[in-house]
C-alpha cells in the first residue's frame, strides 16, 4: 500500500460533508478508515483513540460553568440587564459591542481566557445588553433581526478570543507551535511567537469594529 | 488543544474529571425522566469515560468513544415544545422578571463573581505552584481556578437564599441537554487529529502538496502555507490538529528549509491563519455550533454567517503579513 493511501480518509471526511453526513458519523468514519489505510491494526486504533480521548477530556470542563450561569439566568440577569441598558442614555450597541470586544481581547492576551465563553459570558451577559441597545436604535426587532444580532455577539467573542490568546506565551497554541518546530530541530523563543501575534490582532480588532459600527441586524 | 501538551500530569486533574464525570451522571438521571432511557445512555456512558479514564485501558476507552458516539446518534432531539414544557417556561419567565426587581444589582454582582473568583484563584493556585507549596503543574491553574468559582457560585447563591443548589443543578442539567451531542465533538476532533498523525497524513501531503504551486517561488509556497492551514483548520475544525500537518508538509520543507523564511514568524502567522479557518468551520463545534444552540438560533450555521465579513479579510490580512514579514 502506498503512503498517500491515507489521504483517501481525508477524502472521505470531505465526501461525508458535502452529502450533509451526521458530523459525528462523519468524524468517526473518518478517524477509522484513515488509521486503517495508514496501517494501524485495529487494536493499535483504538489504544489511540482512547490514549487521547483521556488527554483532552478537559476539554469537557466548560459543563462546569453550566449550573452557576443557568442559576443566575432563572433569577432574572437578563431582565436586570436589558432593564439597565434601555434605562442609561449613553450605553449604545456599538459601545456594547466594542467595549465587549476590547476587554475580552485584553484578557485573553493575559492568559485568562476562561472568563469569558458563550456560556459564561455572551449568553447570559452580552446579549441581553446588545439586545436592549438595538431595541433603543432600531425599536423592536423581527425574529430574523434577533437571530442575526445573537450570532454576531457570539462571533465578536469568537474573534476576540482567538486573536487575543494567541499573545500569551503559556497558551497552548504557542507551545504547541514550540514543541512541533522543536521537533524538526528548530529552536524558538516563545516570546516572539507570542510578538508576531500582535499585528494580526490589531487587524482582527480593528476590522471587528469596524464591522460593529456599520453594523445593522 | 493538542494531546501532545498533557502528556504525563493528567493525573492531577482527577478532582475536576470526577466533578466533571458526576455533573454528567446528574444529567443522565434527568436525561432518563425528561427524555427516555436512549439520551440517558449517551450522558452515562460518557460520565462514565469521563470518570474512569485512568483506570481503564486505552483499547476499551476507544471502544467507548465509539460507543458514545453511535448513541449520541440514536439520541433523540429534544421534542417541539409541548404544553407542559410551554407552562414551565412561562413560569421560569414569571419567576426571572419578579425575581430581577427583587435581586437588581446584586445579580451583576454574582456574575461577575465568576471571572472575579476565577482570576483570584488562578493568581493564588500559580503563585502556590511556584514556590513550590503545592505540587500541580502550572498550567492547570486556570482550570482549578475555573472549577473552584464553578461550585462557588451555586453556593453562594444557595447561601444568599436565593436558590437552591439543587435548582442549580436541574437548570444547569437543562442546558447541557440542550447542548447535547456537539459537547461531544470537539473531544471527537482531537482524537481525528491524533489518528491523522499517526496514520502519516501529514508525510503523504508533503508528498502531494507541491505539485499543486511553484515550490521555486517563495511567496507562492508562503501564501500555499497560510491558505491550506486555512482550509485544513476549516475541514477539520481545529487549527491545532490542522497545525503539525500542514507544518509538517509545507512550512518546514520549503519555507524555512529550502527558502530561510523566519520560523518564529511563519509559525505564528500561519497558527493564526488557522483561526480565520477555524470563524468558517461547521466542525468547531464548541465555538460555533454550541452558541447557536445556546442563543436558540435556527440555523446551525448562523454563528458561521455572522462571521465570514471578519474572517475573509482577516486572512488577506494575515497572508499579506506573511509575504511582508518572513524573508525580512
Amino acid at each position: 500500500m502506498n503512503t498517500s493511501a491515507p489521504l483517501l480518509g481525508v477524502l472521505l471526511l470531505l465526501v461525508c460533508f458535502a452529502l450533509r453526513v451526521h458530523p459525528l458519523l462523519a468524524v468517526s468514519l473518518s478517524a477509522v478508515c484513515t488509521g486503517l489505510l495508514g496501517q494501524l491494526g485495529l487494536m493499535e486504533l483504538l489504544g489511540i483513540v482512547g490514549k487521547s480521548f483521556r488527554d483532552s477530556r478537559f476539554l469537557l470542563v466548560f459543563v462546569l460553568v453550566l449550573p452557576a450561569v443557568a442559576a443566575l439566568e432563572r433569577l432574572g440577569l437578563r431582565e436586570y440587564l436589558a432593564r439597565w441598558v434601555a434605562n442609561s442614555e449613553r450605553v449604545s450597541l456599538k459601545i456594547v459591542l466594542c467595549g465587549y470586544l476590547a476587554v475580552r481581547q485584553l484578557t485573553a492576551a493575559f492568559g485568562l481566557t476562561n472568563l469569558g465563553g458563550h456560556a459564561q459570558s455572551v449568553r447570559p451577559l452580552l446579549v441581553p445588553a446588545a439586545q436592549a441597545a438595538a431595541l433603543k436604535r432600531f425599536g423592536i426587532l423581527n425574529a430574523a433581526q434577533d437571530q442575526r444580532l445573537k450570532a454576531f455577539c457570539a462571533g465578536t467573542d469568537n474573534v476576540a478570543l482567538f486573536f487575543g490568546e494567541d499573545l500569551f506565551l503559556a497558551f497552548g497554541g504557542v507551545l504547541l507551535m514550540q514543541s512541533t518546530l522543536a521537533a524538526y530541530g528548530i529552536q524558538t523563543d516563545p516570546l516572539l511567537l507570542a510578538f508576531w501575534a500582535l499585528p494580526t490582532a490589531i487587524c482582527a480588532f480593528t476590522i471587528q469594529s469596524i464591522r460593529i459600527a456599520r453594523f445593522q441586524p | 488543544m493538542n494531546s501532545t501538551l498533557i502528556p504525563e500530569f493528567s493525573l492531577t486533574l482527577m478532582p475536576v474529571y470526577c466533578l466533571i464525570s458526576i455533573f454528567l451522571l446528574i444529567a443522565s438521571v434527568r436525561s432518563y425522566r425528561l427524555h427516555g432511557t436512549r439520551n440517558a445512555l449517551f450522558w452515562l456512558m460518557l460520565a462514565l469515560l469521563v470518570g474512569f479514564a485512568d483506570v481503564l485501558s486505552d483499547q476499551i476507552i476507544g471502544v467507548g468513544v465509539l460507543l458514545v458516539g453511535a448513541l449520541a446518534l440514536l439520541a433523540r432531539a429534544p421534542a417541539a415544545e409541548s404544553d407542559a414544557g410551554r407552562n414551565t417556561r412561562h413560569a421560569q419567565l414569571d419567576f426571572a422578571a419578579e425575581s430581577s426587581l427583587r435581586l437588581g444589582k446584586k445579580l451583576l454582582g454574582y456574575v461577575l463573581l465568576l471571572p472575579i473568583i476565577t482570576l483570584a484563584a488562578t493568581l493564588l493556585l500559580r503563585r502556590a505552584a511556584a514556590s513550590g507549596a503545592l505540587h500541580m503543574d502550572i498550567i492547570y491553574a486556570p482550570i482549578f481556578a475555573l472549577t473552584l468559582a464553578c461550585i462557588a457560585l451555586p453556593l453562594l447563591l444557595w447561601a444568599g437564599r436565593h436558590y437552591s443548589v439543587n435548582k442549580s443543578l436541574a437548570a444547569g442539567t437543562d442546558m447541557a441537554h440542550q447542548i447535547g451531542w456537539a459537547m461531544f465533538l470537539p473531544l471527537l476532533l482531537a482524537i481525528l487529529g491524533t489518528v491523522y498523525a499517526k496514520a502519516g497524513v501529514g508525510t503523504a501531503l508533503a508528498q502531494w502538496l507541491p505539485s499543486f504551486f511553484d515550490v521555486d517561488n517563495r511567496y507562492a509556497c508562503v501564501i500555499a502555507y497560510g491558505l491550506g492551514m486555512a482550509l485544513f483548520t476549516m475541514l477539520l475544525g481545529n487549527a491545532f490538529v490542522a497545525f503539525p500537518v500542514m507544518t509538517a508538509a509545507i512550512a518546514v520543507p520549503l519555507v524555512i528549509a529550502r527558502h530561510q523564511g523566519d520560523p518564529v514568524v511563519v509559525a505564528a502567522l500561519g497558527m493564526l491563519s488557522g483561526y480565520c479557518g477555524t470563524l468558517l468551520s461547521p466542525l468547531a463545534a464548541n465555538f460555533n455550533l454550541v452558541p447557536a444552540v445556546l442563543m436558540n438560533l435556527d440555523s446551525p450555521h448562523a454563528v458561521i454567517r455572522a462571521q465570514v465579513g471578519t474572517a475573509i479579510p482577516l486572512l488577506a490580512c494575515n497572508l499579506g503579513l506573511l509575504c511582508l514579514l518572513v524573508y525580512r
